[in-house]
């Protein structure tokens, strides 16, 4: 009898140990089955996370330096613009209209050829890659009035009655003319930025055909 | 029996070096066929700030007795593209030199001058006859824009400045993309430039 009851008490035993044996298989088997999906997961997100912007870092890297090699070789920061002007000189400065259409109620009007300089600061370039839209958009800076205007040849418009030595005089009412009316000048700036958005629109439109053709560049 | 080695791997690798030869210009000769040379190449838009000065003749006949020439001046903006016809560039591979011929820079289509310009209030008039007014008229505002528009183009076109700077950047664009579609390195090949003057 107690050797039947030792049988059972050892059978018993025996099951109790064999319980957590079970345990620890299914345990590996769920950890196998969740830990493959989760490190696959894993993978990719470090993928996204990694490997993605790297490539979008690439690209940047890539346009940056074609950009600077470019802007060198064609003169792109600065543009010359020739800026001509007609400068008028007022009989009385006090009741003086520089409206007036009038070329007698001037004392002289001079026509000014005159050259201003726009500057662009590539330093300030913006890239953005949109993987999405497999889009490069480079931002350019506006553009800025950099040097004092320079004068060039000038011409009397009432030019018989103006003393000679008035020359230097009408030299400067053009110089000032010509920097107030470019600073007041609303196309001037587009204009110069404008230019450069062009050039390497016509350049970058070619490039990105054989850096990767499924991208697009717009500059900005 | 060391000899023989020596020798064949001498001609080994003479025959490797020119295969590798000449599949690399074969490569760069089809590579460049792929930049393509068609339209116009835009590469400088020059912005013009004017000054135009317009002349009105006194009418002939009874009606137009004791009228004055006049003048007009007028300050007007516009802009005007420079590029190159890319036909007309010539590409030719030749070993490992490559013939590049650019042509003369040239105006582009007519210059965009502001109509808006071209009114009265902007308008510089010379003094008027007492007796027999010559006014400015409206047509003579379009004919000062038309005027405009011919002087603009005829001195852009004349401008030698910035025709050899639109042909300098023609000539910058074609490098960069010689050397994007090559697909070898810069030291691989030698680009030779003939312009035209």
């Amino acid at each position: 009898m107690d050797q039947m009851e030792n049988q059972e008490n050892a059978k018993s035993s025996e099951e109790i140990e064999k319980k957590p044996k079970k345990k620890k298989a299914i345990s590996k088997k769920t950890t196998i089955i969740i830990f493959f999906p989760i490190s696959f997961a894993f993978v990719i997100l470090l993928c996204i996370l990694f490997l993605v912007p790297n490539k979008e870092r690439k690209i940047k890297i890539t346009v940056r330096s074609t950009l600077e090699n470019f802007v060198e070789k064609s003169d792109l920061e600065t543009v010359n613009i020739s800026y001509n002007v007609i400068a008028k000189k007022c009989k009385d400065e006090k009741k003086c209209d520089l409206k007036s259409n009038n070329i007698d109620d001037f004392q002289y009007v001079v026509s000014c050829k005159g050259k201003i300089t726009a500057g662009i600061d590539f330093s300030k370039v913006k890239i953005d890659v949109e993987p999405s839209s497999k889009k490069i958009i480079i931002h350019l800076p506006d553009a800025n009035l950099t040097d004092n205007p320079t004068v060039g040849s000038i011409k009397f418009l009432n030019g018989a009655e103006v003393p000679s030595d008035e020359l230097p005089n009408a030299r400067a009412l053009c110089q000032d003319t010509i920097i107030a009316k470019s600073k007041e000048d609303k196309n001037v700036l587009p204009a110069a930025k404008n230019q450069a958005t062009l050039i390497l629109t016509e350049f970058y439109g070619q490039w990105i055909k054989a850096y990767d053709a499924s991208y697009s560049v717009e500059v900005v | 029996m060391k000899k023989m080695k020596l020798l064949f791997l001498v001609l080994t690798f003479m025959v490797c070096f020119t295969g590798c030869g000449k599949v690399k210009t074969t490569v760069l000769s089809d590579n460049i066929k792929k930049i393509e040379l068609t339209g116009n190449l835009v590469t400088y838009q020059a912005y013009f700030h004017n000054v135009i000065e317009y002349d009105k003749e006194a009418g002939s006949g009874v009606s137009h007795l004791f009228e004055k020439d006049r003048k007009l001046f007028a300050e007007y903006t516009g802009t005007i593209k420079y590029g190159i016809n890319l036909s007309k560039v010539k590409i030719d591979v030749d070993g490992n030199d490559i013939n590049v011929f650019i042509p003369k820079a040239m105006v582009i289509g007519d210059p965009n001058v502001d109509r808006d310009d071209f009114v009265s209030d902007n308008f510089i008039e010379s003094k008027d006859s007492v007796l027999n007014r010559n006014k400015i008229t409206a047509d003579d505002s379009n004919a000062a824009f038309e005027a405009a528009q011919k002087e603009m183009k005829e001195s852009a076109s004349q401008d030698e400045e910035l025709l050899s700077l639109a042909q300098k950047r023609a000539k910058v664009i074609i490098e960069e993309n010689i050397k994007q579609f090559s697909g070898l390195s810069e030291n691989s090949y030698t680009i030779n430039w003939e312009y035209e003057q």
